[in-house]
């Protein structure tokens, strides 16, 4: 997307100078015209340029093609038809001998093809030297009259037969294995050449295709113009580089299109109309172009240069937000006190584990957890002292749950929904979604599926925390809050739907203890939301827990009929303070190292444990901070809490209090009578 | 696979059904259009003095007429129709514009088209170099409606009028006279510095000279393509007399604005040495202020003069016909030759129409 | 000039902007532990030291809240209670002349009497720092002409530039230099010339009092921190850093409108600013690097707090320091006395003083 913003700045060119100069609907005719014969040299111009070489000789080629056909015609009597096929025959041998001295001596394309300019002219004036007395008697094929001055279904035939080979072009250098080997000696001549491409013979195919067009003009500008004089096509060269350049093919290789130079071709063709419409000498058009010209170079040379920069500068848009009230947790005696509840947890798998967002507990009482490595680590219950390597995702594994089927499922970072068997194979369970119709980004790869639940119905809720950043940029998310998230269901078939679009940061899944709804925890709004998946109110969304003093993670149910959540980080006033100044975050992005940026407290360890109606019941800190610094998940099996958290090298495990103790099974789907919860039974 | 090839010959045979080649068929043309009398036919048969001018001035009022010449300023040759033309018109209530494309064919052919295009002009006045270049114009103004005059220089596709001068009688006279010149110096050798293959005002000249030289017993030993640009025409002419040398006796020029150079290095040879002084002369064709300059100077033996004021006048006088009669452009058309006459350091400052000023 | 313009000219030509930037703590600064390990002096709770000098006997004393106190083994012992928030202290012979906010300068004797010792209004509010150059002769810096000692960071985002020198002898108290930016430390040099910390500019200048309009020569400059109190010592002098420069401060301070949203709506201990010390971990901004990962928060995460003091020579540069970093507890160091070979340091982010011999 980023080679648009060379090209948008040339259309708000042509575009001002449509207001500006009176041009009319009648101008439309003569740009087509001019449009057609030198679009099919930009053509060609582009797809040597996208080969990585240059080709000045167009103009030259077209000139001397153009007094053959001519000659052909006229004075050696050929009949029209072969004269048609020749013309860009002729064409590509003048272009075959650019390519054998570029492709197969190796000389400098740019040295090269002006010398064969000179060349070609020096040809086309012996030409005109010795033929043009015998060129006096006008010609008077039909054919002449059908390439110049015809229509093909009402479209003037250059027009149309420019039309018909820009769309083969177009096809060809993005679709078809030519255009790749193409595309790619031009962007890396040596990589190219360690890939097996054969570098010589795309080149070589280039600089035919490119006097192959030039040819064609040369025999539709006969067919337009009739001059017999070899000065047909001197200067072309110059106007149609600046509008392939205009157009954003980069002049160093690899990246152009053929559709853009012919938009680059009419805006030349428009600034060309307009001098001869203010009836400005020539001399003007010239100098304009040549300044457009110098312009859009150096545009071209410092845009490859910052390029990948400016298009990350450009694709972060942090949006304003407002935030309700912040709860002050260091204030004494309240609910949301600052404790020490869950310093004392004894550890598991310390300095084993790198980086274990969520854990699954089997029904043997065996440990699973996930690793930033990739892989899936099993912990030998019922002390976990034993760990191993279970399986390995290749991806940033995260939340995790049991399906039906008494499998782990885990939503990988980067992999999208993954189900790990009970010999330690992963295999795929869903990865793509339909594409969203409108957006230009493409969406459709569910690429940081965060936390996942399954409802009774078999179909597993997994969150996207957000379809533009990968799972190991999560912090560009903090910082540009906006809704990018979205919830996706994964039916039991394998389908994938999206159920909630445009969502701020969707984190936490679970399903609710009634079966009957989904809580969804939105991180950058600080609220928990449910999704009703049955009943009356099926498909609504509706708020839980609103003006969180943190920033949710993920949620888990808990044994006693409600729900375990742990905060990634806490709102600090700075923090909010910047919700409100989306310009200072986004220069913030671009003027500081990601190590400089401010963010919510992300060193807080806090879990908090709420009902189904909103009411939050008891908060459990480390305040010290020196074994937990970030839970982000819990998981309550048995009379034990499992801390887990995404920069921890452990797991902990907190001894409840016998009043948190209930009777439900946490692992179990609620509302199913479900065979097995885990695949140890199956091993049983 | 079969109904793939019925659909394909099906597509192709409505594509070529829409196809045209784009003859145009007899113009239905429209009468001109503008002014508030429209004098089909002409002038009335009885009519008063005051009435006729009032017709004419009505008729005249508000045309637009273009001219687009292929080189303009500082070249008195078509200054000089340019200027009568625009006394005359503006003094008729008419725009006329000159559209000047300072020797660049491509943009000469653009702003033709755009003028028929958009209909900004009611007659073109047309110079050709080239004799196709304009066919298509041509044909597509009068198609359009507009009147097209074609000056000095012919084109294969003929406009409603012609105005030039018989080229080929004023080679033939040009030649005669260097025959006798050269005869009396006992030489019989001339070349040619003319223009390009296909410019109209070549393909006359040559055959003129060629007539007249075999009838004259000259031989043409050279022919080359000055492109009517003076440092090539100089250096064309310094070329000759060092291949030709002693046996030259006369550079035959069809142009002032070329012949002067070759003139000068004809002079730089003789001061040099290379060659007899006097034995080798110019002949041009055309004589503005700068040609008389050269024949007073000796650059330039003998010209022949032709009437260019006569010729702007003549195209101001025929747009007007065209516009009084009021034909369907491209319906009648006609060709017309101005008075010429030899020029020489004898009588030139007795010539009217000779050593014009192009103001 | 306006930030995009700004852009513009840098993108097309890069070296002709300069930006502003926190230079890296390199050779002489290279960071280290040394104060992490240094011993801390006082035991019992309940002090937060500011400043710090030793009289003739080697006695430390130090001032903490209103009050001056003695070192007296693991403890100390109230000296004298001055009314007011006491901002410095220097020695003068054998009495202590010490600046408290609201009420002047004091003199404090051996014996504990105090008594005025300039009550001038210029010296009644926010003095940072008092340099004896004889008895009797007195510079002082002042902070801010409208804070208190304390307001530092509400001067900081207020881009409070009102900071003043004042020199106090036998004719009273005038002033010597005007419009700085929160000058934070005096010292004078062998030759009467004074150097002085400039915490919001971030260097360290050398002034001529002798010559006040003469411009002053920087010593050390762009310095990554705000340094603060200046102690003469045997090989050149020991400058306190109470605060270190972060580049996200420096953007924050670039937006006015942030930082007047700030100065209304959020607490002063939580804003984006360096403090003393980290007080509240769920109020004040965090930094993406100070991250703890694995358990571990690192050594050169962006700071908040920070310990650092360092030997400035008499050649000018810095010759060593000495730091807590980030994760340490041992920050913002206020105040700094050399005693025989030992260096003891007033931490009143750690509240505490420091000592650390065998310099």
């Amino acid at each position: 997307m980023e080679a648009a913003v060379p090209l948008s700045l040339a259309m708000i060119l042509s575009v001002a100078i449509v207001v500006m100069v009176p041009l009319g609907i009648n101008d439309g005719g003569s740009i087509l015209e001019e449009v057609a014969t030198k679009g099919l040299l930009a053509i060609g111009l582009t797809v040597v340029l996208v080969a990585g070489g240059i080709d000045l000789s167009i103009g030259s080629i077209l000139g001397v093609t153009a007094l053959s056909t001519l000659i052909l015609d006229r004075v050696y009597g050929v009949p029209m038809l072969l004269v048609v096929v020749l013309a860009p025959v002729i064409g590509a041998a003048f272009g075959a001998i650019n390519g054998f001295l570029i492709a197969k001596i190796k000389t400098r394309p740019f040295i090269t093809t002006l010398v064969t300019l000179i060349a070609f002219r020096g040809v086309a004036k012996w030409l005109e030297e010795t033929y043009s007395s015998r060129l006096v008697v006008p010609s008077t094929s039909d054919i002449w009259y059908f390439l110049g001055q015809g229509t093909i279904v009402g479209i003037p035939t250059p027009t149309a037969l420019f039309i018909i080979i820009l769309v083969i072009a177009h096809l060809s250098l993005t679709r078809s294995r030519w255009g790749w080997h193409l595309t790619s000696v031009g962007s890396d001549r040596r990589s190219a050449r360690r890939n097996g491409i054969n570098v010589e013979r795309s080149v070589f195919s280039a600089y035919i295709l490119s006097g192959a067009l030039a040819g064609f003009a040369g025999l539709l500008a006969s067919a337009r113009f009739g001059r017999a004089d070899s000065g047909v096509g001197l200067g072309f060269e110059i106007i149609v580089l600046t509008a392939v350049v205009l157009g954003g093919v980069s002049l160093s290789g690899g990246r152009g299109s053929v559709i853009r130079a012919a938009v680059g071709m009419f805006v030349v063709t428009i600034i060309q109309q307009a001098t001869i419409v203010l009836r400005m000498d020539n001399g003007y058009f010239a100098t304009l172009l040549a300044i457009v010209l110098l312009f859009f170079a150096v545009l071209d040379l410092k845009w490859g240069t910052y390029r990948e920069r400016f298009a990350a500068k450009l694709s972060l848009d942090p949006g304003m937000t407002a935030v309700g009230p912040l709860i002050d947790v260091t204030v004494l005696d309240t609910l949301w006190t600052v404790n020490g509840r869950l310093t004392d947890a004894p550890p598991i798998g310390l300095g084993l584990i790198e980086g274990a967002e969520d854990c699954a507990i089997d029904d043997g009482g065996h440990l699973y957890c996930g690793d930033r490595r990739g892989w899936i680590w099993r912990f030998e219950g019922p002390d976990h002292a034993e760990g191993k390597v279970f399986a390995r995702t290749g991806g940033l594994p995260l939340g995790h749950a049991w399906d039906l089927n008494g499998n782990l499922l885990v939503a990988v970072g980067g992999m999208g929904v993954q189900r790990i068997l009970a010999d330690g194979t992963t295999e795929l369970v869903a990865n793509q979604v339909k594409r969203s119709r409108f957006s230009l980004h493409d969406d459709s790869a569910i690429r940081f599926a965060d936390d996942l639940d399954v409802a009774p119905d078999g179909s597993i809720y997994v969150s996207e925390f957000s379809s533009r950043t990968s799972a190991a940029e999560y912090m560009l998310e903090f910082v540009e809050c906006r809704p990018n998230g979205r919830l996706i269901r994964i039916n039991p078939d394998g389908s994938t739907e999206v159920v909630i679009k445009n969502y701020v940061s969707p984190n936490g899944v679970c399903t609710s203890h009634d079966g009957q709804s989904i809580l969804v925890a939105s991180t950058g709004l600080f609220r928990v939301d449910r999704l009703w998946i049955s009943g009356p109110k099926k498909g609504q969304l509706e708020p839980v827990l609103e003006d969180l003093p943190g920033y949710p993670d993920n949620m888990n149910r808990a044994s006693d009929g409600n729900y375990w959540m742990s905060f990634v980080a806490m709102r600090t006033p700075v923090s909010d303070l910047l919700m409100k100044y989306p310009a200072m975050r986004r220069r913030m992005t671009k003027e500081l190292p990601v190590d400089e940026w401010f963010v919510p407290q992300l060193n807080v360890s806090c879990v908090l444990k709420f009902t189904d109606s909103g009411q939050v019941l008891k908060v459990l800190w480390d305040e010290t901070l020196e074994n937990y610094p970030m839970v982000t998940s819990i998981n309550e099996h048995e009379g034990s809490l499992y801390l887990s958290g995404v920069q921890n090298n452990r797991l902990g495990r907190l001894e409840l209090d016998p009043e948190d103790r209930g009777s439900i099974d946490t692992r179990r789907v609620p509302m199913t009578q479900q065979a097995r919860t885990s695949f140890s039974e199956a091993e049983k | 696979m079969k109904i793939k090839t019925v659909a394909m010959i099906a597509l192709l045979a409505l594509v070529l059904t829409g196809c045209t080649s784009g003859r145009p068929d007899a113009a239905p043309g429209n009468a001109a259009a503008g002014g508030t009398v429209s004098l089909t036919g002409g002038v009335p048969e009885v009519v008063q003095p005051l009435e006729v001018r009032q017709l004419v001035h009505d008729t005249m009022k508000d045309k637009r007429i273009a001219f687009i010449p292929l080189l303009y300023k500082g070249y008195k040759i078509t200054t000089e129709w340019g200027v009568q033309l625009q006394r005359g018109f503006e003094s008729l209530g008419s725009t006329f514009t000159v559209y000047d494309s300072n020797f660049d064919t491509d943009q000469m052919v653009r702003i033709i088209d755009d003028l028929i295009k958009s209909k900004k002009a009611d007659a073109l006045i047309l110079h050709n170099p080239d004799l196709n270049v304009l066919t298509q114009q041509i044909k597509e103004a009068q198609a359009a409606g507009i009147y097209v005059v074609v000056l000095n220089m012919t084109s294969n596709q003929s406009g409603d009028v012609f105005i030039g001068a018989d080229l080929v009688s004023m080679a033939e006279e040009i030649t005669n006279k260097a025959a006798v010149d050269c005869k009396a110096d006992g030489k019989n050798q001339i070349a040619l510095i003319n223009g390009p293959a296909t410019d109209p005002w070549n393909v006359l000249y040559e055959e003129g000279v060629k007539t007249a030289a075999e009838e004259q017993g000259l031989e043409i030993v050279d022919t080359t393509d000055s492109k009517w640009q003076a440092d090539l025409a100089s250096q064309q002419a310094a070329t000759m007399i060092e291949r030709h040398g002693a046996d030259l006796c006369a550079l035959m020029v069809p142009w002032d604005v070329v012949a002067l150079p070759a003139g000068n290095a004809v002079k730089t040879a003789e001061d040099e040495g290379r060659v007899a002084k006097d034995q080798v002369g110019v002949y041009a064709i055309d004589s503005s202020s700068d040609g008389c300059e050269g024949i007073s100077d000796g650059l330039i033996r003998a010209s022949i003069a032709y009437d260019q004021s006569g010729i702007g006048t003549g195209a101001l006088l025929a747009v007007q016909q065209l516009f009084e009669l009021g034909n369907a452009p491209g319906s009648q058309r006609s060709v017309a030759y101005v008075p010429y006459v030899v020029i020489d350091k004898t009588n030139m400052s007795q010539v009217t129409f000779a050593c014009y000023f192009g103001s | 000039m306006n930030r995009t313009l700004r852009n513009i000219l840098e993108f097309i030509s890069p070296a002709s902007v300069v930006r502003s930037s926190v230079p890296p703590m390199d050779a002489g600064l290279r960071a280290n532990d040394l104060l992490d390990s240094a011993t801390p002096l006082l035991l019992a709770e309940g002090f937060e030291p500011d400043d710090v000098v030793a009289l003739a006997d080697g006695q430390v004393h130090f001032s903490s809240g209103s009050s001056v106190w003695r070192l007296n083994g693991e403890s100390a012992s109230r000296v004298a209670d001055l009314g007011g928030p006491v901002s410095s202290m220097a020695r003068m012979d054998d009495v202590i002349i010490a600046a408290v906010d609201g009420r002047g300068l004091v003199q404090i004797n051996a014996d504990g009497t105090v008594h005025e010792y300039c009550t001038d209004e210029l010296v009644r509010k926010c003095v940072t720092d008092i340099s004896v150059r004889i008895p009797g002769q007195i510079i002082v810096s002042i902070g801010s002409r409208v804070r208190s000692a304390s307001g530092w960071a509400r001067s900081l985002l207020d881009g409070d530039r009102t900071g003043s020198l004042v020199q106090i002898d036998s004719r009273g108290a005038r002033s010597v230099a005007e419009g700085l930016g929160w000058p934070s430390g005096v010292a004078f040099d062998d030759d009467g010339s004074l150097l002085v910390s400039l915490s919001f500019t971030y260097r360290i200048e050398r002034r001529n009092l002798s010559a006040p309009q003469a411009p002053p020569t920087v010593v050390l400059r762009n310095l990554p921190f705000y340094p603060g109190r200046i102690r003469s010592g045997r090989e050149g002098w020991w400058v306190a850093a109470p605060f270190v420069r972060n580049r996200a401060t420096e953007l924050v301070l670039d937006e006015p409108g942030l930082c007047q949203d700030l100065a209304a709506d959020v607490a002063e201990g939580e804003w984006p600013v360096p403090r003393l010390r980290q007080e509240n971990l769920y109020r004040e901004p965090m930094q993406l690097g100070q991250l703890r990962v694995l358990g571990i928060l690192k050594p050169w995460a962006p700071a908040r707090s920070y310990g650092l003091v360092f030997l400035l020579g008499r050649d000018g540069r810095v010759q060593r320091s000495l730091h807590s970093r980030v994760g340490g507890t041992r920050h913002g160091i206020t105040g700094i006395v050399e005693v025989g070979s030992r260096l003891i340091v007033a931490a009143r982010g750690a509240r505490n003083l420091l000592e650390l011999g065998e310099l």
